[in-house]
């Protein structure tokens, strides 16, 4: 039976993505990030989310799947077809993720270690000069989270730093890396540069 | 792949969204500031600086880095850098406006005098320098009337005055906000222009090859009478009928065309009377803030995505806005002060029809209130089945809200 599965949405501050929350574990203590349905090939659960349209990236995360969608829809519309799938997968016995996927990501101590020396030999020395910090909280399987400190924090090109700057960084490294973070609380930062106007 | 250079000033809202933009479609991108980034040298061909405030310097900048990595789009929809994305555009051969007409966009006096010229209605106007003795005089057009700095965006600055004596206490004020901002009396005047009575709306457009395509109309439905002028709400659809929203296009165009605006985005703000639409500002850029979250046009693309694929030279038919009511509430100051917190924000997403409340402002900024402030601590958004529906559902989440300034 999976009528009795408990799903609650729970949008983010992000308007195209939604938090899904599951009342059992989808991937144990494991996470993995889908940027497209080609990447989902090793998923049943992700494939599933992208046959949904507008539905444009998918996380998963032990019982938690974050969803980015493009379009029209809203969530109440598109929710009700994550559920569904949701659902179904579970019903299907499959695994989330495939294990081979798992197979090609380096241990994570490997990969903390490669981000942190990568962070303290090309980013912060230079962020350090603009009274910043981007600090690794944590990597979890391929998924990484930085947290930016400092003149980051709160800064209005803190986003460009870290797509433009620190993920190619990472990633031109460590192909093997899946989604980068950012779990800075912005709106408690100094503000260095950030000044809301205009309408 | 395309190259699209985005220019960002530092100081802005809209880095997610544009950055999100890009990615949805599928360029290299290169990131312009006024600032160096801390980061460049990891990502040589994502990053350059330029000068914004200087736009003609920008030129040469430009050129040189094109030479290393070809451009095929330049885009920037803040205020601060619209006459810069004009002179890269220019530079590297790119459809846009010619920085001539952007300046003179940018500059409410010399805009006027253009729409004048081109009999296109706007609020008679009278421009008096700084240092004139005369310059508190009664307008011949006499009250009410409405003081206005030349330069300032976001209603800064504005003031509407009934009579002589809070004229004089206006034109003082105003000054003090333009010597405040420039830091020296950069704006060697102000206009003195008549207070247009009337709804106001604002018309977002995108210009390709001279032709105007609106893209929407806002209803601004708060009544605007000031004497300050801070914006509330934007609701679209735009209540008027066919025949006045048509009028609003044609008068929007006449507008852009004398001003020499051929290409690109556009917010046009306007009062309806009953003589018909009356111009009030022609912004060479898309409209502000994050207001733009309002808007989704076809399978669901962002304004800022539409804007990227012009910018990169897609011609192809606009698609149209997804049919549905939405609106945004763009908070007000409330008296001002350092922020310490805003309560309320769960109770006001839990209205029906709000589809998000994002505050803006950070714990320990200071806002001010108008006409010396500029910046909307926080918008509301709000879809519905009509715009009523998100008048009201607006109107709710908003009174829902309070901000707590420190003692």
């Amino acid at each position: 039976m999976t009528d009795d599965i408990q799903i609650n949405g729970e949008p983010m501050t992000v308007p195209t993505m939604c938090r899904f929350t599951v009342d059992r574990p989808l991937y144990p203590d494991q996470s993995f990030h889908f940027g497209s349905s080609e990447a989902a090939e090793m998923s049943p659960l992700a494939g599933r989310l992208f046959a949904i349209e507008g539905v444009a990236g998918v996380l998963i995360t032990d019982n938690r799947v974050t969803v980015t969608k493009h379009g029209p829809a809203t969530w109440p519309e598109v929710g009700k077809q994550v559920g569904a799938a949701i659902r179904e997968h579970v019903a299907s016995g499959e695994p989330a993720v495939d294990s081979s996927v798992r197979d090609s990501i380096p241990p994570v101590d490997e990969l903390r270690d490669r981000i942190q020396g990568i962070l303290d030999r090309e980013i912060n020395p230079s962020v350090a000069s603009h009274g910043g910090v981007v600090r690794l909280l944590e990597v979890k399987e391929n998924m990484v989270y930085v947290q930016m400190g400092g003149g980051c924090q709160g800064c209005g090109m803190a986003d460009v730093t870290l797509k433009q700057g620190v993920e190619i960084a990472i990633r031109s490294e460590i192909p093997e890396v899946g989604e980068i973070m950012d779990t800075t609380d912005h709106a408690s930062g100094d503000n260095p540069y950030y000044s809301p106007s205009k309408k | 792949m395309p190259r699209l250079l985005l220019l960002l000033p530092t100081r802005t809202y809209r880095t997610p969204a544009l950055l999100a933009a890009s990615a949805g479609c599928g360029v290299e991108l290169t990131v312009a500031s006024e600032e160096d980034s801390s980061v460049a040298h990891l990502n040589p061909s994502g990053f350059l600086t330029l000068p914004f405030s200087d736009p003609e310097a920008c030129a040469p900048l430009v050129r040189e880095f094109a030479g290393r990595f070809p451009i095929d789009g330049v885009i920037g929809i803040d205020d601060s850098v619209v006459e810069a994305v004009a002179v890269v555009a220019r530079e590297l051969g790119l459809p846009h406006n010619q920085p001539d007409a952007v300046a003179v966009a940018r500059d409410k006096r010399r805009s006027r005098e253009r729409l004048v010229a081109a009999c296109v209605a706007c609020p008679e106007f009278e421009w008096r320098g700084w240092g004139d003795p005369g310059r508190d005089r009664v307008p011949e057009f006499g009250f009410p009337a409405v003081v206005k700095p030349l330069e300032l965006s976001a209603s800064r600055g504005v003031i509407r005055v009934d009579d002589g004596e809070s004229l004089s206490a206006a034109v003082l004020r105003v000054e003090a906000i333009v010597i405040d901002e420039m830091d020296s009396r950069a704006e060697n005047g102000f206009l003195i222009e008549s207070f247009v009575s009337g709804p106001e709306v604002a018309v977002e457009g995108l210009l390709r090859g001279g032709e105007l395509e609106v893209l929407t109309v806002f209803d601004k439905p708060d009544p605007m009478e000031g004497p300050y002028f801070e914006e509330t709400i934007y609701v679209t659809p735009s209540r008027l009928s066919d025949s006045q929203q048509v009028e609003l296009s044609k008068v929007s165009s006449a507008a852009c065309a004398a001003l020499g605006l051929i290409e690109g985005a556009v917010h046009i703000e306007l009062r309806v009377t009953g003589s018909g639409p009356v111009v009030i500002e022609v912004n060479p850029r898309a409209i502000g803030g994050l207001c733009s979250d309002v808007l989704r046009f076809g399978t669901g693309l962002t304004l800022e995505e539409l804007l990227l694929n012009h910018a990169l030279g897609d011609r192809a038919p606009l698609p149209d806005r997804v049919d549905r009511a939405a609106g945004v509430m763009m908070l007000g100051v409330e008296g001002g002060g350092v922020l310490e917190r805003v309560e309320g924000v769960e109770a006001a997403e839990a209205v029906a029809g709000i589809e998000r409340v994002a505050i803006t402002a950070h714990p320990g900024q200071r806002l001010q209130a108008w006409p010396e402030g500029g910046a909307y601590p926080g918008f509301v958004f709000a879809a519905g089945s009509t715009p009523g529906e998100v008048e009201q559902s607006l109107h709710a989440a908003t009174a829902k809200l309070t901000l707590i300034y420190q003692a």
